[in-house]
This record gives structure tokens, sequence and C-alpha cells, in this order.
């Protein structure tokens, strides 16, 4: 298939040296009334989920494919290619060809932060990366263990020694830990090496550990039964599900440099759940794909038929979210950035 | 057999200790990161130097008739180049044909150059497109690579 | 209670849903006859199926064609050498050897057996536990992850008595390349030179394959004869075999208590590998047989062990899953999935709203895997023709067949090329008597006891072991490895 497209183009571009060495009408007219569309109809169009099949990010993007193949004509088929935590695929992704018909259903949090701290493996730059949209984002929750008391300031006050639990430092779970304690002053510790969210909240239930910041549809989960309890809100806006949980901002007066950490954190994760391709896709198809999932991903309907799933649905538009992710890559001044990778890597570490 | 004995566990020995070493010198690796592989690494190549001093001194642990190391039959039978050839032979065909008709290409030469009939290769390959394209790609969804590996 | 259960029959034994898990059994036994797929292949494949579904009616559907996945597993392992999934790579051991020598009727019949008993004692446990399952999750910690994993480490001197070198260096190499990848705690890859494949080391079921299917495969393309020798006498195929293996495990209750006690227990720790217990309960067996020494050339108890013990643990590994929310093993996590799909919410609201469905699954399982025992039974004649199949035409298609199962894991060629690798490494392990499964269950368990001594050190510190469960453990694995030589011991005791 790929071949075959390959092809045509090689034609196109003989018969448009041709015309414009003979001094003929240059490039090839577009045939009257071509829509938009027209180059991706009948294409097979690829979702890369860089995780396993059955995960979040997997079901998102089986989600989705049905409603892209209406509204474009183009079959999809979704690809997983786990490895490196989602890493690999990003690599991959940036690597492949510009035509617009791969795009990858991203962690995008997580991997502007490994480019931040500079990763081992890293090999994709995000401000290059072209964004069609942003899928999805929650707020984050703070949860520990019933033994502590409800108010956070109140532990913070008491100066006692939070345990937080990660399965990296920088993995949503321990990166949102690093930044609280560093902004908030707090007496932490934090304990890497659990085997995915489920088990570090697991550690935090039997007592091994304390504390543990997650996002809000796992937190949630997590807090049910009692075992765990929410006691904060990280977010510049209290969660829909969990109206009565004060935020970060609220508790607590900020200086501006404490501000200064949750809003850098929180502009990370206005990236959220995002839809990208490689660098360098043609502006016109583009544009094309970024209008096609802002239907999508607006439409009522959709919307709708997602919440029957559990799944939710926020969209961003990529303009917005490129902007966010120039000020936080390209434009942090160097000594910032230090402090930036110290606390997010080794500070708080046993 | 004597120089199969010795050839393994100093190869595993080599092999460890220049990991070790890269990772010791070149990579620099935190203690928290190395401890544990070098302790482990150390532990392999004392073991296998205490097994190629005891093949040295002929007395290598000769495991009685039947014990769980695999039946001694196999070991006996001097080693088969075209056998091993033919098997890991199958991922040439994969990379230069892709897996479905590499598979199909694979089976057909294999069966053809062991004995089998014309019809019998040719149904066996068929049998198999219909397995990895019709069953695999089709049926399950699981994306075999139709296109040969070193186009991508 | 009781109602509870009474209710979930009810709804089970409606025609759509014993339908629904008819259809699944055989879906399932398709796919775990094709090795290299596992349980989560077959969830991954089936579970969009069952979008818009009754949940009972999905779920049921679902762990129907999972119970029926390990049993096509176990026959592949036994009749062509070639494990299924990763946990049937211990029934290949003595299976494989006992179909070679004319008795694979024999085999499958104890599989079958052991595997439906197992399973239904998994699930038994679970229905009784179910009451108290969060206290009991909830006592295992970290700690206890590492000395159980510890004391499987342990086990794997048991694996090798045979030729203790060699096997010690199998399984510490095993160890060793467990640790290629990322580090547990600080995330940072080692030895990934450069190739984002080694980003994550070295996988599991590439290495599963090669090491067992790989070196079958060799021999039988060097010898070119049946796997069945021709040269000892060959039962006309018939299926008093297979009954006589499975009346087998009736006489071999103890040891069939014990390897389901193992894999329920293993099941119900979520920290644990899944992989290692069939090793484990094998180890076990020959630990407490007599004449341990000729494990490895067809003994039956080698069979029971490991199939007995794969599927109670399934039935322990539901019991996170449904009390917490927490999946007990891989296929588990996708299961979780399908439950959110399907609009229910494991956790520990739903053993309290719906105790009913909860018993229900745990029926499913049982059913599911009684029935496809007795499917694969009924197949089993099939099967034990394949083994008086020609080598020289065997070995092709099965290398085929491992090369599928081995991308189809995780949509990665470069798998391929590993079970190839890896399978160089097992035709020199099986030439120079090394022991593969000790190198097995020392990859699976290196980076568990890596992970757990450090967060143990850092949650608890240096006194991490000072806890009732894990000291209990260290008893217990004490107690096992010394049993052969308890006389010896004893008198040593007395006259000191």
């Amino acid at each position: 298939m790929s071949c075959k497209h390959q092809q045509l183009r090689l034609d196109r571009r003989t018969i448009m040296a041709l015309g414009l060495t003979a001094g003929l009408a240059a490039a090839l007219p577009a045939p009257a009334g071509a829509a938009e569309g027209d180059w991706i109809k009948g294409q097979t169009v690829r979702f890369v989920v860089g995780y396993s099949a059955g995960g979040g990010y997997d079901s998102y993007a089986r989600f989705l494919a049905p409603h892209f193949e209406k509204r474009t004509g183009a079959t999809v088929i979704v690809e997983n290619k786990p490895g490196g935590g989602g890493m690999t695929a990003l690599n991959q992704l940036v690597r492949g060809k510009p035509d617009g018909l791969t795009m990858q259903v991203l962690n995008g949090e997580s991997s502007i932060m490994w480019q931040l701290v500079k990763q081992t493996g890293v090999a994709y730059d995000m401000t290059k990366v072209s964004i069609l949209a942003r899928i999805q984002q929650e707020p984050h929750f703070l949860l520990v263990h019933p033994k502590f008391p409800d108010s956070l300031k109140a532990i913070i006050d008491a100066k006692t020694k939070l345990k937080f639990v990660a399965t990296r430092r920088v993995d949503n779970l321990g990166d949102y830990a690093a930044v609280m304690c560093e902004a908030l002053k707090m007496n932490c510790q934090i304990i890497t090496g659990y085997k995915g969210s489920k088990g570090a909240s697991l550690a935090v239930m039997n007592g091994e550990a304390d504390a543990l910041t997650i996002s809000e549809s796992s937190g949630i989960n997590y807090a049910k039964g009692g075992r765990m309890k929410i006691i904060a809100t990280i977010g510049h806006e209290r969660s829909k599900l969990l109206p009565n949980m004060p935020t970060i901002y609220e508790m607590f007066t900020l200086t501006p440099d404490q501000k200064w950490w949750f809003d850098f954190r929180l502009g990370i994760k206005a990236i959220g759940r995002s839809l990208v391709g490689p660098p360098g896709i043609p502006a016109d198809r583009l544009a094309y794909l970024q209008k096609v999932w802002k239907d999508i991903l607006t439409d009522p309907a959709v919307i709708a038929e997602g919440k029957k799933q559990r799944r939710d649905f926020s969209y961003e538009a990529p303009d917005k979210m490129k902007v966010i992710v120039k000020d936080l890559l390209d434009n942090l001044p160097a000594d910032k950035l230090n402090k930036v990778q110290e606390v997010l890597v080794k500070k708080f570490s046993s | 057999m004597n120089r199969g004995e010795l050839a393994f566990p100093a190869s595993v020995l080599a092999v460890i200790v220049l990991l070790l070493a890269l990772g010791y010198f070149y990579y620099q690796y935190s203690w928290t990161d190395f401890t544990f592989p070098l302790g482990v690494g150390m532990a392999v190549c004392v073991l296998c130097a205490i097994e190629m001093s005891a093949v040295l001194r002929g007395s290598r642990e000769v495991a009685p008739a039947g014990s769980d190391v695999d039946s001694a039959d196999d070991t006996r039978e001097p080693f088969s180049v075209p056998a091993a050839a033919w098997m890991f032979g199958l991922v040439v065909f994969l990379y230069a044909l892709g897996f479905v008709y590499g598979a199909a290409a694979y089976l057909l030469i294999c069966l053809r150059a062991n004995g089998f009939s014309w019809i019998a290769s040719v149904t066996v390959a068929l049998a198999s497109i219909l397995v990895t394209w019709g069953l695999f790609i089709k049926v399950m969804g699981i994306l075999l690579p139709v296109a040969p590996l070193w186009l991508s | 209670m009781l109602e509870a259960i009474a209710s979930a029959a009810g709804q089970l034994l409606t025609p759509v849903v014993m339908g629904a898990m008819l259809l699944g059994l055989p879906l399932g036994l398709i796919i775990g006859l094709l090795p290299g797929l596992s349980g989560i292949t077959a969830f991954a494949f089936l579970i969009p199926f069952t979008f818009g579904m009754e949940p009972l009616l999905g779920l049921a559907f679902l762990l129907a064609a999972y119970a029926a996945v390990s049993q096509g597993g176990s026959m592949t392992a036994i009749v062509l050498g070639v494990p299924g999934e990763v946990p049937n790579a211990a029934t290949v051991i003595d299976g494989y050897e006992m179909t070679k020598r004319g008795r694979a009727g024999e085999a499958i019949g104890a599989a079958l057996m052991g595997s439906a008993l197992g399973g239904l004692f998994g699930v038994g446990l679970l229905m009784i536990l179910i009451p108290v399952l969060q206290p009991i999750i909830l006592s295992f910690a970290s700690p206890e992850n590492f000395f159980l994993a510890l004391a499987g480490i342990a086990f794997i001197a048991v694996l090798s008595s045979g030729a203790p070198g060699k096997g010690l260096i199998a399984g510490a190499l095993g160890i060793f390349m467990s640790m290629f990848g990322y580090s547990p705690t600080d995330g940072i890859p080692r030895w990934w030179l450069g190739v984002d494949y080694l980003l994550d080391g070295f996988r599991l079921v590439p290495l599963a394959l090669g090491l067992f299917a790989v070196p079958e495969i060799y021999a039988l393309m060097a010898s070119g004869k049946t796997i069945a020798r021709s040269d000892t006498v060959l039962e006309p195929i018939s299926m008093r075999q297979v009954v006589r293996g499975g009346l087998a495990v009736f006489r071999h209750l103890g040891l069939f208590f014990r390897s389901s006690a193992i894999g329920s227990v293993i099941g119900i720790m979520p920290g644990v590998g899944g992989a290692t217990a069939p090793f484990v309960a094998y180890a076990a067996a020959k630990q407490m047989a007599s004449n341990p020494e000729t494990f490895g050339t067809g003994r039956i108890e080698g069979v029971i062990a490991p199939e007995s013990c794969s599927n109670a643990k399934e039935g322990g590994a539901l019991v996170p899953t449904l009390a917490l929310g927490i999946p007990g093993s891989a296929s588990m996590a996708l299961l979780l999935g399908a439950f959110i799909v399907l609009g229910l919410e494991p956790g520990p609201e739903f053993l309290v709203k719906h105790l009913d469905l909860a018993f229900g699954l745990a029926m499913v399982l049982a059913f599911g895997n009684v029935a496809s025992s007795v499917l694969m039974f009924l197949l089993s004649r099939f099967l034990i023709y394949i083994t008086r199949v020609p080598g020289h035409l065997l070995a092709p298609i099965l290398a085929v067949l491992i090369a599928l199962g081995g991308y189809s894991t995780e949509t990665n060629p470069i798998d391929v090329l590993f079970v190839f690798i890896f399978g160089a490494l097992g035709i020199v392990m099986v030439r120079l008597g090394y022991n593969r499964p000790a190198l097995l269950l020392g990859f699976v368990l290196g980076e568990i006891i890596e992970r757990y001594f450090q967060v143990s050190m850092n949650a608890y510190g240096w006194t991490f072991f000072l806890r009732p469960i894990s000291i209990t453990i260290i008893v217990i694995a004490l107690l096992l490895l010394l049993w052969p030589n308890r006389k010896r011991i004893m008198l040593m005791w007395r006259s000191a």
C-alpha cells in the first residue's frame, strides 16, 4: 500500500518537473471540485498506541476509530506498540512518514516530562511534533491512608513524614508528589519501584506507605471502600466528580514561587491524553486532521456514547497546546530547568 | 564434547565480565542500579569458573540417567548443521518476504527439500497462508507484517 | 451468602448465558493451541465482542474462553514440547518426555484431570475466602513478595539436583538476564546499548518459547522421526491411556492438594509472578517424591503438579481482582478493563453490591475448567495422532507457529528474532545438560527479588523481615527444602 503511494508521488513530481522545464502550467491542477479530505478517503490510517491492548489508551483509540472512519472514509487500524512505557512508540512515530496517515494516542504529560528530565532513550522533540488535538485531561487527587487527619494543612503543620508511592520518579505519580512536596515544603519520602499504579496504591492500602498522588478516575476508585481517602485536589479547578474537595490553590495562600511549581506541573497536565503525528505534516493535511478531530471530540453524541463506557472527553485546540509545549520546553530558563530536574528526579529519594 | 563443555561457561563468564565492566566504567551506573547485577554477575562468574575447573580436572558432573537434565539421547547425536540451518532459516524468510509469503515460501521449500511431494508442499504452504492471512490478520486482527521487513 | 450463591446459579443456568460460555470455550481452546498466544491475547481479541452485552453474559463468555486457553496451552506443551503459554513450560519437562515414550494419552489425561480439579480447588478456595478477601490481600506487602520470590530461587537448586553446578549457573544466569532494561526503582535502563527494544530488557514470552520450543523443533528437524519414538512399543491410540492418566491424579491426591495450594497462594498475591507458580509446584513435587532423580524422564507427577497449580492459580488471581480492583495477573488486568467497559467496577464495593455476580464468576471459571477439559478429552485422540507425524513435516510447521506466536504477544518482529536467539541458547543448554527451567525461573524471580528488596528497604528499613507472614514463609520454605534430608538432620540434632 505505501509502495503504491510512493509511486504516485514520483509520477506527479516527474510530471511537474516536465511541466516546469517546458514552461507549461506548473503544478498538476487539482481536479475541479476536489474536497479537502480526498487524500485520506479509502486510505489506511494507523492509530498507534504505546501500550498493550486493553489499557486506557488502547480503549480510547478503539473507541474513536469508528468515528474517525465515518467522518473521513478511511480505514483505521489500531496498532499496539508497547515498550519503554510508551516512549518507544513515540520515538518510532517521529521517524515515520509525515503523510498524515499515522497518528498516536499519546500520554502527552509523560512525553513532555521525560523530555524535560532528559530521560534515557528519548529520541523525539515535543516542540516539533504535530499536535492534532487533546482528547482528555483530568485533575489529580492526593490520597492518604485513613490514619492521617483529613486536613492537609494539619499534616504539613505537624511535620509528619509522608511516604509517597510511585513506580518511577517521573510517572505521573512520583512527579506530582515531588512538585507538591517541594512547593509546600513537606517532609516527604518518595518510594519508587512499585509495579504499576495498582501495586503502588496497594502499598498505601496496606499501610506500607502513606500517600499517593494519582489521576481523578483512578483516585476515586481507590478511595472507595475507605482504605484510602482523598484529601486534596491538585488542579486549577475542582473535580466535577468530587466537587466538595477543595484545590491546593483554595487550601493555601501560595507564594509566587509555590504557585509557580503547581502552575508548572498543571501546565504539563494540560497536554493530557492527546493525538499527535510526526513533524512535518503538510499544512493542508494537518489542518484537515485537526478539523476532523475537533468535530469528533466536541460532538455531543460522541461524548454521550463515551459517558456510557466511562470515557470522558475534554477537547483542547492544538494551537493552544503548542503554545504551552513551547513555553515548557523552550522558554524555561536554565536555572529553573536545573531546579526542576533536581526536584523531579533526585530530591525526596529514600 | 570437552570443548563444548568448556566453551559455554567460558563464554558466559566472558560476556558477563564485559557487561559488568561496561556498566561500571562506561555507563557508570549508580549503586542502586549496579549492586544487584554486580552481585549476581559475580556469582555467575564464580560458578562458571568452578564448572570450568571441574571440566578441566576431568571430574565432570555426569547427570545420572533420567535426571531432570533432558534425556541423554539428544546429547549423544552429533550436531546437525542442516537441521539448524533449516530452523533458523525461517527468520531469513520472514525478514525477506514478510510473515505471510515468507512463511509460505519457507514451508514450500523446506518440505520439498526434505523429500515431500509437490502436492503436499504446496498444500501446506497454502494452508499456512490461510492461517497467517485468514486467521491471524483477518479474524484475530493481529497485524502480521505482510510486507518484507527490510522495506520499513 | 447462600442466597448469593443460589442467585448466581440461577442467573447462570439460562440458555443465553450457557450458550455464551459454550461459544467462548472452543475460541479459547484454539487460541490456547497456538503457541505463544495466551489468555491475554484471548481477552484482547474477545473483549471488543462483548461491548453492549449484559455484564454476566459478557464475563461468562470471557472467563469460559480464558479457562479454555490454558487447557489448549497444556496440550501443545505435552504433545509437541511447545509451551502454549509461559506457565506451560513446566509441563513440558515431564509431559513431553511421556509423549516421546508413547505415553502421550496418559499425560493428556493427567493434565486434563489435574487442571479441571485444580481449577475447582482454586475456585472453591476463592468462594470460601470471599468474605475475608480484603484483609488477606492487605496482609501481603512488599517484604512478603520478596521472601516468596527468594524462596522460589531456592527451588532452583531443587530443580537442578541432578547436576547442581550447571543448574545453579542456569538459574543465576536467568537472574542476571532479568536485570537488563529498566532498573526497578531508578528507571535507568541497564545495558540497552542504544537499542529501543532493549529499554525493557529481555521479554519473557520469547525466552520461554525459545528455550523450550526451539530445541524440540530442532531435534525433530534433525532426526526426522516422529515425536513418539518408534523404538518403544507404541500402544494403539485409544482413550484408555487418557482415562488411565486422568485416574492417576486420584492416586496422587497429596501431591494434587499441595500443588493446588501453592498455585492458589501465589495467585492471590498480586506481586509475585504467576509464571513461577508451576515451576515451584514442580520443584516441590520433585522434592517430596520418591526417586526424585527420575523427574524429567516422564514422571506423571511432573505433569499433575504444574497443571493443577496453574489452574488453581487462576482462581486465586481472581481474588485481588474482585476484592480490591487490583489485578492478580496480567490477564486479570485486561479482565478489569472488561469489567469497566461492561459497566462494573471491581473494588471494595463490588463484593458488597454484587456478591452474587462474584460467585457467578467463580462458577463460570469452574465450569469453564471442567468443560474445556471434557472438550479437550474428546479431541485428545486427534492430538495423539500428531505425535505420529514425521518430524520433517511437523518441524517446519511448528517453527512457523512459534514465529507467529512470538510476534503476536507485542506485535514486535524483534520478539521473533529473540525467540530464535534464545532458541540457540536453548539448544546449547540441552546438549550440554544445563537446566532450562532453572534459567526461566531465575529470569522471572530475579526482577521480583530486586524490586521488592529495594522497596522493602526504602519503606521499612533493615528490619523489614521482622513480620509474621514473612517469617512464616521463610520457615515453610526451609522446611520444604530440608524435607528430603529430614532423617539426617534429626539424627544430627539428637546427637548434638
